[in-house]
């Protein structure tokens, strides 16, 4: 469980660091809908889905 | 739009939503659970939609837009981080919603003045949200006030806007608390979400012959809003954008949310609700922002324009009218949770385990049902004084930021009641309250050293005094077990990460 609690912490975090670096390092020079906002727009769906599997394999306590 | 038109549709929006509410009081019960957290008995679908009102307000369609407006597509970003931080929720949500239930926690402040064994703690988050709040809940306020009167071209004032939506969300949250809150926001959450769309629709449709067309006017007309973060700036971006990230953890009409739904499966259907919600509502927010920047330029601030893109003669007047109740429905629901939240930690927090710890239950209730209108009253003198008011500082993005970066100084507390057994009560309070000393200076002074935003500043101070105060300060350990153990115990029967 902790494993897997770090794992996830590691993977947002890589997520963040995209976040912060992508748009003002490597999509400036991308003036257009394709750049930033197509970036953005995927990089959030990812995020999403992430949180879906990390939620849906949760129970109630059927104790 | 004419005035009277404007206000049949307020009436009606009125009627319809004091039915609703009046509808939710049938299943109330008594005491101050079942004012404040509908007894934690919340189905998914109301859960995903209050959480969904509460924290989607006028900041959307008029501030994040606004914010688009302005300095372009790096307001995408910026909004899409916190949907990002709703990781947060699933990390720390299930804890909140398990020890909530084992120890009959009303707040968050309750949760930390009773895991750091301190009741100065919960006292000081408290006052921590009061004055961070206040801000916040009357820019919602000034979002009402600057659509009413753009649309009405002045006819229905700014203050008179700003007073009826005050009146409202009094009576909502005083008929059946909760419960009246949170089923008059699914009404209005699905009102915002739908008016927004089909509006967008329409704009692109009409103002731009279809989504490639408006894709192709934002690269030929403003390739410098889209390139990279736009004209936004890292710094600016970085303090926009931390106190947005710990949104989810650091606001209180959020984090009580997480005590409220009744089972495992309601919650995942909370989140799951709220994230699909979300990204539609920021997607649309954002090219509603774009279509106003074409089609009405030069405008003198960027908060008016949604305004101004509802005045546009493209668009039909029942869909400027339904779109201007969604607004105020975004507006609203987010007000009268403050309101709930707000009240609930002034009579638990600061009146109850702060000085009168056998104030009895009913007495309890009643003082904090007198509270609603009185921070109703002190949200509208705030946002009075605030509305007119021109530069960076005063408009609705930046504003509800600053007011997120003082309430990110509880983060570290938070956290760490979680996952830090030598947390200690010292380091708790050393933090917040030097964290928010801090952020309130650099605000009040306008200063920003070294190019950095108060919110950033005042989170690594409070973090660096958290932990190493902490260090050197004696931790709750009876308390700290008891806490940590049942959780350590009760996270893997739901399969909680």
């Amino acid at each position: 469980m902790r494993k897997s609690l770090w794992c996830w912490t590691g993977w947002f975090l890589l997520l963040l660091l995209l976040d912060f670096t992508l748009p003002f390092v490597y999509l400036k020079h991308i003036p257009t809908v394709k750049g930033s906002f197509l970036f953005w727009l995927i990089w959030i769906i990812v995020a999403i889905i992430s949180m879906f599997i990390m939620f849906l394999r949760w129970r109630d306590d059927e104790s | 739009m004419d005035t009277i038109t404007s206000w049949t549709a307020l009436l009606i929006y009125v009627a319809i939503g004091i039915a609703v509410a009046v509808f939710a009081r049938k299943r109330m019960g008594a005491g101050m659970n079942e004012f404040f957290l509908a007894n934690r008995q919340l189905g998914g679908f109301i859960a995903a939609m209050t959480y969904a009102a509460t924290t989607y307000s006028a900041f959307m369609m008029v501030g994040l837009a606004g914010l688009t407006y302005k300095l372009g597509i790096g307001a995408f970003g910026f909004e899409l981080t916190y949907l990002c931080g709703l990781v947060l929720v699933v990390f720390f949500g299930p804890r909140f919603w398990l020890v909530g239930r084992k120890f009959d926690y009303l707040t968050h402040a309750q949760l930390l003045a009773d895991r750091y064994d301190n009741r100065a703690v919960g006292i000081t988050a408290t006052v921590l949200c009061l004055i961070f709040l206040i801000p916040y809940a009357a820019i919602q306020l000034m979002g009402i006030g600057y659509l009413l009167a753009g649309l009405t071209k002045g006819s229905i004032p700014i203050v008179t806007a700003m007073a009826v939506a005050t009146f409202l969300a009094i009576i909502w949250s005083n008929i059946a608390g909760l419960r009246s809150v949170a089923w008059t926001d699914a009404l209005q959450a699905v009102i915002m979400l739908a008016t927004s769309v089909i509006i967008l629709f329409v704009v692109v449709h009409k103002g731009f012959g279809g989504f490639s067309g408006f894709f192709n006017r934002m690269n030929q007309d403003i390739p410098q809003l889209l390139a990279g973060p736009g004209l936004f700036k890292f710094q600016v971006y970085l303090g926009l954008t931390l106190p947005w990230l710990f949104f989810s953890l650091s606001n209180p009409q959020v984090t009580q949310r997480l005590f409220v739904p009744k089972s495992v499966v309601a919650f995942k259907q909370m989140i799951a609700g709220f994230l699909i919600f979300g990204l539609i509502y920021t997607v649309v927010s954002v090219l509603w922002g774009f279509s106003a920047r074409l089609l009405v330029p030069d405008l003198s601030s960027p908060d008016l324009a949604t305004p101004a893109l509802l005045g546009l003669a493209v668009i039909p007047r029942v869909l400027v009218l339904i779109v201007m109740v969604g607004i105020l429905s975004a507006a609203i629901s987010t007000i009268d949770s403050i309101l709930l939240s707000l009240a609930s930690m002034c009579t638990r927090d600061l009146l109850k385990n702060g000085f009168k710890a056998d104030l009895p239950e009913e007495s309890e209730l009643r003082i904090g049902k007198y509270i609603i209108p009185v921070l109703a009253a002190v949200f509208f003198i705030f946002a009075y004084w605030a509305q007119g008011k021109k530069g960076l500082a005063f408009m609705i993005a930046p504003l509800s930021a600053a007011a997120s970066a003082g309430l990110l100084m509880a983060v570290p507390a938070i956290i760490g009641a979680f996952f830090w057994r030598r947390a200690t009560a010292a380091g708790a309070l050393s933090s917040m309250i030097a964290g928010a000393a801090l952020v309130l200076l650099l605000q009040f002074t306008g200063s920003n050293p070294l190019g950095i935003w108060p919110g950033v500043w005042g989170f690594m101070v409070c973090t660096a005094l958290f932990v190493g105060v902490s260090f050197i300060t004696r931790a709750p350990e009876t308390k700290a077990r008891i806490f940590l153990d049942y959780l350590d115990e009760a996270l893997p029967r739901h399969r909680f990460l």
